[in-house]
């Protein structure tokens, strides 16, 4: 019976993970996006690239988070895929991305495509 | 030895949330009974299962462009108390678990993306209060009620950096007005209870700005009640009317149906106080505002129980 609280303990401290954000430094940085680059007409039925251009001042690595008001987003990080929904045909939807150092500093930029 | 128990009560729950890719709105059980007499709580859960294989445009089915199909999975909590003679209040519970899916051939590669959402749907709750209460005097009853529902859900989930997208998401994230009527009539000979309820929702705008349609749900329930037996057979039409979405004052395209289904379903009473209803969800007809996802089929459950608190 002694060793039950051990292996409570151990299986603990295996599913334990630290989600906190490391402290950032005074002099970190936020990163930057230069740029979003929309690559072809989007219509519905057809997935589009989208790429995010960004970098650090600090070096960091970066991580990009995708939102769009209607439509699906394909795939993850800097260069995603845009499939418009047949509602938004004739019209445009609004997406955003925001990107993220480790220390969560982030820079975010919203814009609009318009689905033929 | 007449039977009420299973009339009023209707189905189900909640089938998918938002407009645009999925079906529109709510399907609100404890809204399709009428109030409870004084003193008295009722307990419901109430499980809904929907799939959404299929896409129309107008009446015309038609292949989905982004090749979406989508199934959600929802169980409402209810709790309806009625404090004083004629007045009930009725609060709901919602939670949710949709997925959907896209593929879509691009060259010669095939593009498959799984959208993903579960959690607490939005809440909502509705004060009834009963016109002409049912007697033994008169055939009919009728009872009024209005409401709201509040984006208590949680519409920002996200998977691998990717916000899922608002129809899996399980609120709304827009705050809604609820109206509500239901009206009986009990038939002698042969002995059944026929009952009409309709449910408005009217939705504010969401968090993208863009205001749902708003939506009139129908539900006709026959019910025969002289039967004596433990299973009792309740064949129930809901009939749905969705405006179209708008934003900016702008009508948003493939949003808005109008759709007719047919509910059969059983409720079993041998272990009353607790009744247990179980049906299934068959579309008859459908026309849909462009292309849209339609549901295909689906199933209900509930487990109810009422009991006297003084």
């Amino acid at each position: 019976m002694r060793i039950l609280p051990i292996l409570l303990a151990a299986a603990l401290f295996s599913c334990s993970h630290d989600t906190t954000t490391p402290i950032a430094p005074p002099t970190n940085r936020a990163p930057v996006i230069d740029s979003v680059v929309i690559g072809g007409v989007v219509s519905v039925g057809v997935p589009v690239d989208i790429t995010c251009y960004a970098h650090d001042p600090d070096g960091d690595s970066l991580q990009y988070f995708w939102r769009v008001a209607d439509g699906s987003i394909v795939g993850n990080g800097e260069r995603v895929q845009l499939l418009a929904a047949p509602c938004c045909e004739g019209n445009s939807t609004t997406m955003q991305v925001t990107v993220r150092d480790r220390y969560q500093a982030s820079d975010t930029r919203e814009f609009r495509v318009y689905v033929w | 030895m007449l039977r009420f128990v299973a009339v009023l009560v209707i189905s189900a729950a909640w089938a998918h949330g938002q407009s645009c890719c999925g079906g529109t709105g709510t399907f609100l059980g404890g809204m399709e009974r009428a109030g409870l007499g004084t003193g008295t709580l009722t307990a419901a859960a109430v499980y809904n299962y929907t799939a959404m294989e299929r896409t129309l445009n107008g009446a015309a089915r038609v292949p989905n462009p982004n090749g979406s199909i989508a199934y959600a999975h929802a169980l409402n909590v209810e709790l309806e108390f009625a404090p004083v003679e004629r007045w009930s209040f009725l609060v709901v519970l919602p939670f949710s678990d949709k997925v959907r899916s896209i593929n879509v051939a691009t060259g010669n590669t095939t593009l498959y993306q799984r959208y993903h959402a579960a959690g607490t749907s939005d809440m909502f709750g509705i004060i009834k209060y009963a016109l002409v209460p049912a007697s033994a005097l008169s055939p009919w009853s009728l009872a009024v009620g209005g409401g709201v529902k509040a984006p208590t859900g949680d519409y920002r989930i996200e998977e691998n950096g990717v916000e899922q997208p608002i129809d899996v998401q399980p609120g709304t994230s827009s705050w809604d007005l609820l109206g509500w009527a239901l009206g009986c009539y009990r038939l002698d000979e042969p002995s059944a209870m026929v009952s009409l309820s309709a449910l408005l929702r009217k939705p504010g705008p969401n968090i993208n700005g863009r205001t749902l349609g708003t939506d009139l749900q129908a539900l006709l329930a026959l019910t025969l009640t002289e039967l004596d037996m433990p299973v009792v057979p309740i064949l129930l039409s809901r009939w749905r009317w969705t405006a179209p979405d708008r934003q900016d004052g702008r009508i948003i395209a493939s949003t808005g149906t109008f759709r007719i289904e047919l509910l059969p379903a059983v409720a079993l009473t041998a272990w009353e106080p607790l009744v247990v209803r179980i049906g299934a969800q068959l579309p008859l007809y459908e026309r849909t505002n462009g292309i849209q996802l339609a549901p295909s089929w689906g199933a209900f459950a509930e487990l109810r129980s009422t009991f006297s608190l003084w």
